[in-house]
């Protein structure tokens, strides 16, 4: 049998050990669909006091030199379906959490947080590991900007290489380039010799540096997390700062689409829905329906005409809310005429999610007065749970997903499997996995809006909720084209193996970076 | 630091155009159009290490400002280009760090950050090593501080560790567990004593317009009732006889200095906008009111400090108006930044503060307006022995500028102290640059104040956090000159917008007991004074009662800084007792033996404290507010007991 090759990820979350959002969430599910292949292991932060269903694990330490002190790392090991994960904290059990989990959760707005050696002790360190425990290395991943510091140590990674005797090949898998880890001229004088060269380099070329544009420089290749937000990059045109890490150095990005994990989300699996269906049972989506209808008070008569749309996500501009409304204009009466527009097409009207500004805020507010104004048709919750969003997804006829932006995206698919069809911006992860109903190449799995903007979205809303009244049978064909796409972790972890057995192929013999990213991408 | 800005625009149709006002940490305000690309407005500034802010005008209307194009709102939004430091010791041998306290005595102060770092030594040589002492802990951080009568050596070292672990800190700020040549550090050059001699305990500021209307004033159509709200056009007519009339009332709160707004003839009720700066404003009164007033100040020993604004003046300023008349003929067209002729007050063609038309900025590069501004303050020096000076807008002035006005006010009169308004918690340039005294501790009132009692955003541990990384930052003197503030006439008044009313008196303790100079704001004292939209609000005269007990508070206050002037001046400040769930909180203020300990409940109960466990070698003198923390035990809700201890000899 031949011996699997290992792929080390350096993430700064791993779910459910500790997760701040959807990034904890791939970090999970990637190597597991991985290991089919390869021998995966998990290099990730231990926050002390903050870490979930954590037992059964093994302790032990090793010492790095950092300007000039030698220094204890604690690691954590345990092992779980085929997975090998590994927490690392230094033995000041505080300094972790505090610089780096405080940066993360942005705890005070006059202050930068993130202190960025720290980030480059973690990647030295998760380097110092690699060679202590890893064997037969094919791949170290880097999710993100908090694990660029394995990218600071040029001189570690080439021992490592040469101690292996492998050749591996490091990779940026970027899943939101928003979030970089700005570094700032005051910390040279904190910072070793190493990291401070290529961060100087990186000042020079570009004029700023920052942990993510660090790791765009020097990875070997740069992944992202779908084909569509890939291009966006490419084109530079997406509202993140610093596009010029990708703009100037050419680099090429390839885009992987994360997979969703349907073995919960899927109202055939769900834990959570009553009764499961699937394709050939749609219908049993009815007895969400009516729930819903009769749970909020919603009029229930007609029930089957009248179309239920869902909003499900974070209440951010990036996700679109200011695409229903004016969320900036203070009198929020403004906001009731908006959303009384979309009621008088005869839908009815979910939004689901915390809101941007807190409950203190403007859109907490409006979302408020318009539920109580219109409550037979609107119904607005902030408090999100996994438990509600199953049951509004089965329950919902149509998913609205107006982002702005979308690396990937994980609702729409949710949305499509749970049969209800997705109307969404035409940007990053959208545009990939909904097919529009007016572009006749695909199946139609869903709409596109046509404008990026207020009447767009509300045009397109108009006319999708005129199929459903009118045309129930072209309806029904959007929704089962819709349940059966398969964007599975199964399927799509298929576009990893392919892209790693091509680069296996040549690096066994001559490493031709453009060559081979060319080939592969075109 | 370069630094992009980008504001995605997508789904707002009607956005055309954004512009960014950027107010960087050092230099002027700027405007510049944002350049809009692929469903986005992007901008490349380039601002200095620090804190600077923007903002933005949507659409060409200057008359909205906006935070990001969803929150319409008078403010900024910061750009911080500072990094938090990590290493194993922060220090540095500069003022930041090391200074002369009182002599020959210096103060070292140094922060770790790792929790095994459990000593640092003073090393003088092999036979004197003396032990820092830990101020403050919190998570991974400790705030050390060590006070060494300077003897004949002129070199020190620092070693830090624990158990075997020991290291020497290196002038790199890397380390080694070997002596090195790196390892030595020299103590600074015995400074002139400027700081120590300007030193001011605790100020009063007073805005001239709102304070008191003397019944001297004549009575005019422009002025509105005393008791109307504030609307920055119209005068309430308050006079400087109005403040000598009023004089003794303050001087009973223990001030040793006022601060007033601007008293220049100037063109509105803030006259800021200066119409000429060598003329008391004709609604304050005349020169020899004027003089009275300082007299009288002088003879109870209360200095006077006046604010100045050398950035921008009136449209009627006379060199501006003789440029509006001859235009390109005018001798003074270079005194400010005129874009082009016909000079137009319609066309804003002239460079004013802020894109504020009313206030045009000088060209500061211009010799004859640097003597004239300089003239003009050396002829109230002269002629009414003006003690000191609050610089408007110093961060936007240049550093040269301010460095040659301050030096020919000290040719003059030596002891004059300079207090620069500054927003971005940056005394460094304005200290070592400019070489002025103190700025307006925005930082303090920003980081810790705002943050703990009003946004509520930190805790108690974390409050004090703050308030440990604000006096770690900048040097000792730079603390204790600095004037720390809960309200001023650009920010709402603290009472109005405190969420937790209870806590008054708890941010006040807090205020005057950690170093600094506290300024108290007119009608502070009253506690209650104006809604949030009405700070330059009147003065409520018809309830000036000095026996309340907020005011009677606030007299305690400047009454123990006055009687223990030395603690307040030379002392560091310890916590050596904090209890987040209990809501206690013990600040001491140290020098030498003495001490004064502010013990803080912000509980809503009672409480009392193990005083024995916390101050075992000390001897209580004196109990100066609250009840006896021995005999009774208890310390009330909300409020603070405060103590005068002696270190007991026979433990040290």
């Amino acid at each position: 049998m031949r011996i699997k090759r290992s792929i080390v990820h350096i993430a700064h979350e791993v779910a459910p050990y500790y997760k701040n959002g959807g990034l904890g969430d791939v970090v999970s599910s990637l190597p597991h669909y991985l290991s089919k292949k390869y021998k995966n292991v998990i290099i990730s932060f231990y926050y002390k006091g903050l870490m979930n269903f954590f037992d059964n694990y093994i302790t032990d330490d090793f010492f790095i030199e950092m300007q000039g002190v030698d220094y204890k790392f604690n690691y954590y090991y345990l092992s779980k379906n085929d997975v090998d994960y590994f927490f690392l904290n230094l033995e000041d059990e505080q300094v972790f959490c505090t610089y780096s989990h405080n940066a993360l959760n942005g705890k005070n707005a006059y202050k930068n947080f993130s202190s960025i050696a720290v980030f480059l002790y973690f990647g030295k360190a998760a380097l110092k590991l690699i060679q202590l425990k890893v064997s037969n290395l094919a791949f170290i991943i880097c999710h993100d900007w908090h694990a660029a510091g394995i990218f600071a140590y040029p001189s570690l990674t080439h021992i490592l290489k040469m101690q292996s005797q492998i050749d591996f090949r490091t990779i940026l898998l970027i899943h939101h380039y928003g979030h970089q880890g700005n570094i700032y001229e005051d910390i040279y004088p904190f910072l070793e010799d190493e990291p401070l060269e290529l961060i100087k380099d990186l000042y020079l070329n570009y004029g700023s540096a920052t942990l993510l544009g660090l790791a765009i420089e020097h990875a070997d290749y740069l992944l992202t997390v779908s084909e569509n937000y890939a291009k966006e990059l490419k084109n530079g045109k997406l509202p993140h700062e610093n596009l010029k890490y990708i703009l100037q150095n050419k680099k090429n990005i390839i885009g992987m689409p994360n997979g969703a994990d349907y073995s919960e989300w899927h109202p055939e699996n769900s834990p959570f829905l009553t009764t499961n269906y699937n394709v050939n049972s749609k219908e049993n989506k009815l007895i969400f329906k009516n729930e819903i209808f009769q749970k909020y008070g919603f009029d229930i008569q007609n029930i089957e005409e009248t179309p239920l749309v869902l909003y499900m996500c974070r209440l951010t501009i990036q996700k679109g809310i200011n695409l229903f409304y004016d969320s900036y204009d203070s009198k929020q009466e403004a906001a009731t005429d908006f959303f009384n527009k979309y009621l008088k097409l005869g839908l009815k009207f979910i939004i689901y999610g915390e809101p941007s500004g807190g409950i203190k805020g403007n859109i907490h507010k409006s979302l408020t007065l318009i539920s109580q104004k219109y409550p037979e048709s609107f119904y607005y919750n902030p408090n999100y749970d996994d438990e509600n969003a199953h049951i509004f997804l089965a329950a919902s006829d149509i998913v609205l997903m107006p982002s702005l932006f979308e690396p990937c995206g994980l609702v729409q698919l949710y949305a499509m499997a749970f049969g209800a069809v997705p109307i969404v911006n035409q940007v990053g992860g959208l545009k990939d996995t909904v097919n529009n109903y007016y572009e006749k190449q695909r199946l139609p799995t869903g709409f596109y809006m046509e404008n990026c903007n207020r009447k767009g979205l509300y045009d397109t809303t108009k006319k999708v909720v005129e199929i459903y009244k009118n045309h129930p049978d072209k309806w029904e064909q959007i929704q089962i084209n819709a349940m059966k796409q398969d964007f599975s972790w199964n399927k799509n972890i298929q576009n990893y193996f392919d892209f790693f057995e091509e680069i296996e192929k040549n690096v066994q013999f001559e490493w031709h970076v453009d060559k081979l990213v060319n080939k592969y991408c075109s | 630091m370069k630094k992009e800005i980008v504001v995605p625009i997508k789904g707002f149709d009607n956005i055309k155009s954004i512009t960014i006002g950027i107010f960087p940490k050092k230099g002027r305000y700027f405007r510049e159009k944002m350049i809009r690309k692929d469903g986005k407005f992007v901008f490349e500034l380039d601002v200095p290490e620090g804190i600077s802010y923007y903002h933005l005008y949507l659409n060409d209307d200057f008359s909205k400002v906006f935070l990001d194009i969803n929150t319409p709102k008078e403010s900024w939004v910061p750009i911080i280009t500072k990094s938090e430091i990590f290493t194993h010791i922060n220090f540095s041998n500069n003022s930041r760090f090391v200074n002369y306290i009182k002599d020959d005595l210096i103060e070292i102060r140094l922060i770790s950050y790792y929790t095994w770092i459990k000593s640092v030594q003073l090393v003088i040589d092999d036979s004197l090593i003396f032990d820092f002492s830990v101020c403050f802990e919190y998570q991974n951080k400790k705030y050390w501080s060590i006070r060494y009568e300077k003897g004949k050596q002129n070199n020190f070292a620092i070693k830090f560790g624990f158990d075997d672990r020991q290291y020497w800190l290196l002038k790199n700020h890397k380390a080694s567990k070997i002596f090195d040549s790196l390892a030595v550090f020299e103590f600074p050059e015995f400074p002139n004593k400027k700081n120590i001699t300007r030193l001011f305990n605790t100020g009063y500021q007073i805005f001239p317009d709102s304070f008191f209307k003397s019944k001297y004033q004549a009575s005019n159509d422009y002025f509105v009732g005393w008791n109307s709200q504030p609307d920055n056009l119209r005068y309430f007519g308050g006079d400087v006889k109005g403040v000598f009339e009023k004089l003794d009332l303050i001087e009973k709160l223990g001030i040793d200095f006022i601060y007033f707004n601007p008293v220049f003839h100037g063109g509105s009720p803030h006259r800021y906008d200066t119409i000429d700066y060598r003329k008391i404003d004709p609604i304050l009164g005349t020169e020899e009111d004027f003089d009275l007033l300082v007299k009288k100040l002088h003879s109870k020993k209360i200095k006077i400090i006046l604010d100045i604004s050398l950035n921008h003046c009136s449209l009627d300023f006379f060199a501006f108006r003789d440029i509006l008349k001859y235009q390109e003929k005018s001798a003074y067209k270079e005194w400010f930044h005129i874009n082009s002729f016909p000079l137009s007050i319609g066309n804003v063609n002239y460079s004013c503060w802020h894109g504020c038309r009313d206030l045009v900025q000088f060209n500061l590069d211009n010799e004859e307006v640097q003597e004239y501004l300089i003239e003009s303050a050396i002829y109230w020096v002269k002629r009414f022995d003006i003690d000191g000076w609050r610089i408007d807008v110093s961060s936007e002035l240049p550093d040269y500028f301010l460095n040659k006005f301050f030096n020919s006010i000290r040719d003059v009169k030596d002891t004059t102290v300079f207090i620069g308004e500054n927003q971005h918690d940056d005394t460094e340039s304005f200290l070592n640059l400019a070489n002025g005294d103190g700025i307006t501790a925005y930082g303090l009132y920003l980081d810790v104040f705002i943050q703990h009692f009003l946004d509520e955003r930190i805790n108690l541990i974390a409050l004090v956090q703050s308030l440990m990384e604000y006096n770690y930052a900048h040097s000792f003197w730079a603390i204790q000159n600095s004037w720390n503030f809960l309200s001023n006439h650009d920010l709402p008044r603290f009472y109005s917008i405190l969420k937790n009313k209870a806590n008054c008196f708890l941010a006040f303790g807090l205020l005057f007991a950690i170093p600094g100079t506290p300024v108290l704001f007119y009608g502070e004292e009253l506690m209650k004074c104006g809604d949030p939209k009405d700070t330059r609000c009147s003065m409520n005269w018809d309830e000036y009662n000095a026996k309340s007990s907020f005011h009677m508070f606030i007299k305690d206050l400047i009454g123990i800084r006055n009687n223990y002037k030395d603690i307040f001046m030379y002392g560091n400040i310890e916590i050596p007792f904090i209890d987040i769930d209990r809501d206690l909180l013990v600040v001491v203020r140290r020098f030498d033996n003495e001490m004064i300990c502010f013990i803080m409940n912000f509980s809503d109960n009672p409480t009392d404290l193990d005083f024995i466990a916390i101050f075992g070698n000390t001897k209580l003198i004196k109990v100066l507010r609250g009840n006896h923390p021995i005999s009774s035990k208890i310390i009330n809700n909300k409020d603070s007991s405060i103590l005068h201890l002696r270190v007991n000899s026979d433990f040290t």
